[in-house]
Order: C-alpha cells, then structure tokens, then sequence
C-alpha cells in the first residue's frame, strides 16, 4: 500500500496551485461582489489544459484520470468555489457523461474540443418539479424519422447560461418511466428552439451561472442519442457518482482554507493579553477541524483511486459527497466563530466562504439523497432492496 | 537552431522559513522549484523556438532530485533535458558550476544561443550568466528581456526606470533573462504527465564531459558573513473612501501616539 | 408556579405581534437587499409606543417590564433581525443605560426624546483591539476642567449612521466610563458602513473621535463605573438576543413547515418524508425549550437579581437554536433554499450573527463556566 501520490500528480499538483493562487484567487471576491462568470479565466485554463484533466489523452485530455481531477478541484476549491464550481460542471458532469456514455463518434466530435476547452459543457437534469425526484422529470423527446423533438424546461443548470454542449435527460417513453424511458441527448446551443431562461440570483457561488433551460421543439439527430435510448438514467447517475468524489475534494480544499486562517487569525489576534491560540476552545475547534479534514482527504483519494483502478465506487462517492460538504460547513463555521465580527464582515472572505460552501449540502443530490445511496448500497449488499 | 536553458533547482523562497535561534535557513516547509528567472528564460527560449524553430535543451547541475526541474522543463515545452550530476559538482562554486555547463553546452554541439535568469533567488550572486559567457567565449547581455532573432542576430532590450533600450548581438551569445510582466506559461497538464511518467532526463557526469576534480574544484567566491533579516512588525489594512482611509489612519496614528 | 401570560402581557404579545407582521416584515426582503435602515419601521414604532416601552410612564414610556419587552423583541425578530437589532439598539442598550444610570437631567433631556424617536440610540463599546475583551479599552476621555475631551476609534456601533444619541464608553483616569454625546458634537465622526455577511438592514458604523469635547454633565454615572453600566447592558443585550432568536428560530421554522407542506417529490408533499420530519420535529422541541428558558431568564430579571449567568445561558442556547434551525430549514427547501427568490437564505445570513453580535459563543461559555466555578469558590480568568 503506497499512500503518497505519484511524481506527475505532485507536479501537476504545484502547477494548479501556482496557477489557482496567481490567476483564480484574485478574482474570487470580484466575481462574487459583480455576480458573474470569470470570463478571463477561461483562456488561462484552456492554455494549461486544465479542462479535460481526468480524459485520455486520445480525448484531448491530459490523461491524470480521477485522482488528477480530484487535486484540480482540490486546489481550486481552495481559493474559489465558484471557479470550482464552473469546472466541476463541465468536467465532472458534462464531458463526462459524454465520456462514460458516447460513442467513439460523438467522443470525436464532442468531447475532444470539450477535454480541450474549445467549447464548454452543462449537464441538464434537473427540473422545477423534479429535484431530488429526479425520476420525476418531464421534459419529452418524442421521435421524428432520424431526430427527436425535445419540449421542456430545466432549472438550476450551472454553466447553463453560456454552456456550448448540454447533455439533456428527456422522457421518451412516458409508460415506462425512469426504467427504460428516459434517455440522454447531446444538444448544441445552437439548435433553434434552444434558448437561456432566467439566471438565478443565489446566496453564493455567485461566479457561477445557474440558469434555466428552455426547449422549445428543438430538434436533436438521433445521432446524439447519447449512451441507449431508454437508458438515459444509467450513463447519468454514472456520471453523478464520478462528480460526487470531485465535489467532495473540492469541500476538502475549502476546509483546508477555513483551517489555515483560523490558525493564522488565533496566532494574531490577541483578547484578555493573549493570542486567541491559548485558549483551550479555540485550539480543540482548530483539533476537530484537522482531523475531519484528514478524514476526508484519506476518503476522496481512495475513492478516486476506485474509480481510476476501475472498481465500484458508487457507495464511496456518496460518502465523499455528504461528508465532504458536512465538514467544509462546519469547518467554515469554526473559522467563523473564531474571527469573531470580522468573520461576518465583507471585507474578509470568510462570509463568502461561508455563503460558497452552504450550496455543497444541497445541490448535486442533496445530502438527504446521499443518505438514501449509501443506505441502499449498503442494504443491497445484505441482500435488502429498500424502498427510498 | 539550438538554445540551452540553464536552470536551477532551487527551495521556494517563499515557504523558507528562518530559525532565528538557530541562524539558519529551516528547509522543512519549502518545496523545491525551479528558479522562477528561469522559468522567464525557459519561457523565452520557447517563444524562439516556436518562432524560428529548433530545439530548445534544459540543463542543470545537481544531484538526482534535480532532475524533477527538469522534468518541469520538459513539461514546459523543452525537448531534451540533460542532468550534469556528479559527485565533484556538488561542492562547487559558480565558477565550478559554470565551467560545468560551459563544457556541456560544447558537448551538446551546435549551440548558438545560451539562456538562464539573470540570478538565483536562493544564494543570488548573479555571476554565472557572465563566467559562462567566459567559459564559452561568446558575448553575454545581461538583464535582457524579449529577445528577438533577425538571421543571425540576436536583439534583446534592457531597461532602467526611465528608459528602455535594445542591445544587438551576434550569435553564440549568452543571455541572461529578466522577469518580465508577461508570465512564463503554465505547463499543459497534458505534457506534465508525459514529462514524469514517460520522458527520459539525460544524466551526464564529469567522465562523459572530459572534466577533471581540478577544473572544478577551484574556489573563486567565499562566504565571509550570514546575517539575519531584521524583524517586521504586522501591518494592518485600511479600506474605504481616500477621504475615509485617510481619517482612520490618522486616527490610528493618533491613537497610538505616533503623531 | 403559573407558565401563562398574564392578560396584559397577553395582549401586548397580540400588538406586537400585529405591528410586526404590518409593518416590519413586508419590509424585510428590501431592507436587505438595499442595504438600508428600517426607518420607516422606527417610525412607526415610535408612534406606537414603543421605543420607549420598558421606561416609565413619565418619560413617555409604559412601564413595559423585561418579559414584555422580550415579547416585543421575539415579535421583531420573527419578522426582520435587522430590525430587531435596531430596535433593541436603541431601546435596550442606549435607553435603558440612561434610564438606570442617568442623572435626573440627563434622563429628562434624553429620554422622552428616545422614546418619540426624535433621537435615536446607539451604543459604543467595542474597539479594534477590545471585542470580547471590552475592559481593554483605549479610547481616553481627558478631564480638562469643565470638560472632557475624547479621543480613540470604536467599531460596529449598531445604528451608528441613523443614531442621534451615542453611549460612548472610555477611559478617564477613575477608569472606564461612559458619555452621552450627542450626534451634532464636534469631534465626532461617523465612518463608512460595513458590509456585513447577514443583518444588511442594520447600520454598523466605526465612531472616529478626535478632540471631542463634551462637558462633565454628559458623563454618564461617576468615574470608573463604565465596566458595571458596561456588564448590565450586556446582560439585557443576552435576554435580548435570546428573545430575537427565539422569534427568527420560529419564523424559519414556519418557513419549512410551508415549504414542506406545497413540495412534492417522489409522489408526496416532503413533510411526509421522516428525514424532513426530524428536522421539524427537533426544531420544535429547541424552540419549546428555548421559549421557557427566555420567559424564565426574563421573569428573574424582573426580580431583580443578578441574572449574568442566566443571560449567557439564554444567549447562548438562543444563538445556537436559531442556527441550527435555520440551517436545517434551508436543507428543508433544498435547491431552493439557496436562491434568492425565497427568504429563507435571508434568515440564515441573518440568524448567523446571532452567535457573534453581544459576545460569541464562545465568550458566553468562559462567562457560564466562571460563574459557575465561582459558585464554587474557584475563580477562574476568562
């Protein structure tokens, strides 16, 4: 058992850092306080090929698979969720559904200028009466000779405002529901009847666009019938599983952030003639944080070591997911009680920080979701299938 | 046309911490990068290679973790990178280490241009671009920024606060190259992971360049004195309006009795 | 021992409620989002009475005893915080300080004003260097014959741009003391607002003095009383806080139980869900313990005994109650409860200054544990 990461990923992972510290930081504040996408990022990380990170390299990636894209987000959550936030939706989730489901066709055509930062991806499931019932969804892609006509409307797609590749999960067979009656499409944002609806005005991760999606009789090729028809729910929860683990090294790095300034703050600040340090609460809040943040990086690398060595993951990744963002919160919040009103103040990231890390318990599958996979994982590993 | 880049590994300056009991530079914490002015060099030879073609070579002298630098090199962009390790090499000085690359860089052949930072950030003196300029016999110009090749010429500009101005050289020649405001690029991921699982670093040693102990065992520079840094006091940030700034910091400095 | 309001409290409890709901919470969402002080809300409030509530009747006040006034602030606090703390600002730390420390004539120049709200109060205790840790004061005040002359920085001075009258605490050569020093005095400077995480309603604003000459009458009590007039204050402050808890734990909750009741996923409305149901229930129980706890921390206030440990505890408890239920709540609205377009993320910006504003958690527990551990006869430092 070698626990230390392999001379590539440390390297790879000194050159997100210089490149998070030196071009995402600076922006994290300004991109909250004007409530809009890095734009100017986006060129940088294309450059440094940070947009295709885990794919092939016969894909146009750079071959570092999850464990590589696990220190991506690691590194960016600790200096920006919303730059995190933008990436997770376009790797994680929208190339990736492509990756575990397409063609070697639509892998050329797609992904490849995907995984290079050509074009940018959304991954479009959710829907107004359709949340963590994600089964429940209703957009309809009724077949046409060789397309499909798609009508609906989801809602809180991030990237969705600017997305150029969305993968859509639409019903086409009603009577049969999520079993063998959903399936996924790839659709260009410039099909006609594709359009952007409302941008969300959100608590946090205010760099990140999350948009409502109208189709309105837009016609996809079945040629973009993406992973098989009525199977659309396989190639996504597949999908979903593979971002929970970086969502998860994501809240890993935000914690490990929240960390370092209560330290810094407890060394400097001084009340009652002393430094903050010295006083037993303040140095067990700090204890707890560590050994939850140990905790979690220990889970988040064996997860992507499951999933790059090709074995089940599916109970872990639910696992990084809820503990992740459980204890980027709580340690947010330590950090907070121990800057005192500065923590409050928005001339100090910490109330960003707090803002930003609140969303990681609810979107992605809500923690209450997470919850219900990991018990149906484990009740189905004793030979029980319960009923959520 | 061929450039070598002359790089050194080097601990981060930044993460070094200083031991003021001990009067001593406590590496713990540092990771050990490449010399960030030869990152702008490397950077340089790059955009001379993609304008003009060619090869760009990274060396460096070292013992065998050097040669993740040089691994960062390949990631970078070079094509080759070349490891002068050598049990010899690693008490020498500037002058050691210059002949070293000077020697390696005749080894290597049809060289016509030599780059590297003007300094390294860790023991800083500055000498080397000049003792290898010596070494080699060529021209060097120093503190250098943008260079451009016209056939054979090679034109680089220099600049002090007020003005700036260009200096042409005639091929071989050595370069020392300055920080500039555009940054070095980020290595590709891609090419990171090419660079550390699959490209091969060369390693030479005294024999495969025909040096002999006394040619590099001559000392010319010697350390007289280690001081340490005075200490800094925290600072605090002042915001608002220049009128409002400027009122809290009177009020400060009235409250502390400083005015 | 009878746990029921007596018709009278009963009845202000139904006024305040009513006020709240007219006046105050419809303004809520703006004040936020605009980032400005409920002065209207103050107004009205005004009109009504009740500014100047808990003082007597002869300063224009009604007499109104400390469950009553937590009736009001947990009637507030159920419809806007920022408005709360305004409000409790002015009401229970300035005018209440003057109402029990003032002389006879700087209870009558100020009081019925505060009570009009022709005038409104603030209270500025805190420094730069001096939080939780307000005996470190370095604001000095100056004896120079008639007069006192000040000079030092305060911060987050609640209602500090909107206040007409300051509570201003600093070191005289007895000690800590405080001043009334009226807005118009030279001298004195209101700084730039800060932008705060919650509470963007309420006016947070650095006080600048420099040479601020005041004469000995707006002294407030002798030299070297400031830290006893400092510590009553604050433990009004703790009831108080624990009384605004206790109304925004409630209006979060009520929040849930709507949106639990009008979402349906996999078939049923959420609130047949037992995840969800969890979350209600032990908001409930918290908000039923925390109700008694304010009512009877009140009630011993009213006695009037020493009640310090018994405010942190209600702080304390209050603080973490109306946290822990406006989080569970925001879960409760899922995806939705991140989007602005339902007030839910509000409240937990909002909630979450409860734990910091008149001493953190953290500070309540070293006070809790102090004096219990003096009971004992082990004095402790902080």
């Amino acid at each position: 058992m070698d626990f230390s990461f392999p001379p590539e990923m440390v390297a790879f992972r000194r050159m997100v850092r210089e490149f998070a510290e030196e071009e995402v930081r600076p922006l994290a504040a300004t991109i909250d306080r004007e409530d809009r996408v890095p734009w100017e990022t986006i060129p940088k990380l294309r450059q440094a090929g940070l947009l295709g990170v885990p794919f092939p390299q016969k894909y146009g990636g750079a071959g570092l698979g999850e464990m590589g894209y696990c220190i991506l987000l690691e590194e960016m959550g600790r200096v920006c969720t919303s730059t995190a936030t933008f990436i997770g939706a376009h790797i994680g989730i929208g190339a990736m559904a492509i990756y575990l489901g397409g063609t070697e066709e639509q892998k050329q055509r797609y992904l490849v200028p995907l995984a290079r930062g050509e074009k940018l991806a959304a991954f479009a499931l959710t829907e107004p009466g359709a949340g963590s019932d994600a089964a429940a969804i209703r957009t309809r892609a009724v077949r046409d000779g060789d397309r499909y006509i798609l009508n609906g409307t989801k809602i809180y797609i991030t990237n969705g405002s600017f997305a150029d590749i969305i993968s859509v999960m639409a019903v086409t067979d009603p009577a049969l529901g999520a079993r063998g009656g959903v399936t996924a499409f790839i659709v260009e944002k410039e099909y006609p009847g594709y359009k952007v609806g409302t941008i969300e005005d959100k608590m946090g991760i205010r760099g990140s666009a999350t948009a409502e999606l109208i189709f309105d009789e837009v016609e996809v090729p079945a040629a973009n019938v993406l992973g098989q028809v009525g199977l659309g729910f396989v190639t996504f929860m597949q999908s979903l599983d593979v971002g929970r683990v970086t969502l998860g090294a994501a809240c890993l790095g935000g914690a490990e952030t929240a960390l370092e300034m209560a330290i810094r703050y407890a060394r400097v600040r001084e009340q009652f003639g002393r430094p903050l340090a010295h006083l037993q609460s303040v140095q067990f809040m700090v204890a707890e944080m560590a050994a939850e943040i140990e905790a979690l990086r220990s889970l988040v690398y064996r997860t992507a070591w499951l999933v790059d060595t090709k074995q089940p993951f599916t109970k872990e990744a639910g696992m990084c997911k809820l503990l992740g963002s459980e204890i980027a919160s709580r340690c947010v919040d330590r950090a907070m009680q121990i800057h005192g009103a500065l923590g409050y103040s928005r001339d100090f990231p910490l109330e960003r920080m707090l803002r930003d890390s609140r969303i990681a318990e609810l979107f992605e599958g809500t923690n209450e979701i997470q919850r219900i996979v990991i018990a149906t994982e484990l009740f189905r590993e004793a030979g029980v299938r319960i009923r959520p | 046309m061929r450039i070598a880049v002359c790089i050194k590994q080097i601990l981060d300056p930044r993460a070094v911490r200083l031991s003021r009991s001990r009067e001593a530079i406590d590496p713990r914490q540092a990771a050990r990068i490449v010399n960030p002015p030869d990152r702008y060099a490397l950077e340089a030879a790059l955009r001379l290679r993609e304008r003009h073609g060619g090869e760009v070579i990274a060396l460096s002298v070292g013992a065998r973790d050097v040669s993740d630098a040089l691994r960062e090199a390949l990631a970078m962009g070079a094509d080759r990178a070349i490891l002068l390790s050598d049990e010899m090499l690693a008490g020498a000085d500037a002058s050691g280490v210059a002949r070293a690359l000077a020697r390696a860089v005749e080894h290597i052949g049809d060289v016509s241009l030599v780059l590297t930072g003007e300094r390294a950030l860790d023991t800083g003196g500055g000498t080397l671009p000049a003792r290898l300029a010596q070494e080699l016999g060529w021209p060097v110009v120093t503190d250098a920024s943008e260079p451009q090749l016209e056939d054979s010429i090679l034109r680089a500009f220099q600049r002090d606060e007020k003005q700036r101005w260009s200096v042409s050289v005639a091929l071989p020649a050595v370069l020392a190259v300055t920080r500039q405001r555009e940054k070095p690029r980020y290595p590709p991921a891609l090419r990171i992971a090419w660079a550390y699982r699959e490209a091969e670093v060369e390693t030479w040693d005294c024999d495969d360049l025909g040096l002999s102990p006394e040619e590099i065992s001559a000392r010319h520079t010697e350390e007289r004195n280690l001081v340490m840094p005075p200490e800094r006091n925290l600072g605090f940030i002042l915001s608002g309006s220049p009128e409002e700034a400027a009122r809290s910091l009177v009020a400060e400095l009235r409250g502390k009795r400083l005015i | 021992m009878d746990f029921s309001l007596t018709e009278e409290q009963q009845m202000f409890r139904d006024l305040f409620a009513e006020f709240a709901a007219k006046e105050v919470a419809p303004q809520a969402a703006a004040l936020d989002a605009e980032e400005r002080p409920p002065l209207a809300a103050l107004q009205k409030a005004a009109q009504q009475g009740f500014l100047g509530a808990p003082l007597p009747e002869a300063y224009g006040g009604a007499g109104l005893d400390m469950l009553g006034y937590t009736l009001l602030l947990e009637a507030l606090g159920r419809a806007c915080l920022s408005t709360a703390f305004t409000v409790h600002t002015h009401t229970g730390l300035a005018a209440l300080t003057v109402l029990r420390h003032g002389t006879e004539e700087q209870k009558e120049r100020y009081l019925p004003a505060l009570a009009a709200g022709e005038r409104t109060g603030a209270f500025a205790l805190t420094e730069p260097e001096a939080g939780s840790d307000f005996g470190n004061l370095r604001t000095r005040a100056r004896r120079e014959g008639d007069s006192y002359v000040l000079d030092g920085t305060k911060t987050w001075v609640a209602n500090g741009e909107i206040a007409g009258l300051f509570v201003i605490f600093a070191c005289t050569e007895g000690g800590v003391t405080p001043f009334l020093i009226e807005r118009e005095a030279n001298g004195l400077t209101v700084g730039r607002r800060e932008r705060t995480l919650g509470l963007r309603g309420l006016a947070l604003n650095p006080l600048y003095l420099e040479g601020c000459r005041v004469l000995v009458e707006s002294r407030l009590g002798a030299e070297g009383e400031g830290l006893a007039i400092a510590r009553a204050a604050q433990d009004r402050g703790r009831l108080s806080v624990a009384a605004m808890s206790l109304g925004a734990a409630q209006a979060t909750l009520d929040l849930g139980i709507t949106f639990a009741l009008q979402r349906k996923q996999f078939g049923v409305f959420i609130a047949e869900k037992q995840a969800i149901q969890n979350y209600l229930a032990d908001s409930s129980a918290e908000i039923a313990a925390l109700r008694h706890l304010v009512d009877s921390v009140a009630w011993k206030a009213d006695q009037g005994g020493d009640y310090t440990q018994d405010a942190a505890i209600a702080k304390l408890f209050g603080s973490q109650v109306a946290l822990r239920v406006a989080n569970r709540m925001v879960q409760v609205h899922g995806g939705a409860g991140y989007m602005k377009d339902y007030p839910i993320e509000r409240w937990f910006r909002d909630a979450r200054a409860l734990d910091i504003a008149e001493g953190p958690g953290l500070l309540q527990r070293a006070v809790i544990a102090r004096e219990m551990l003096a009971e004992k006869g082990i004095a402790v430092v902080a």
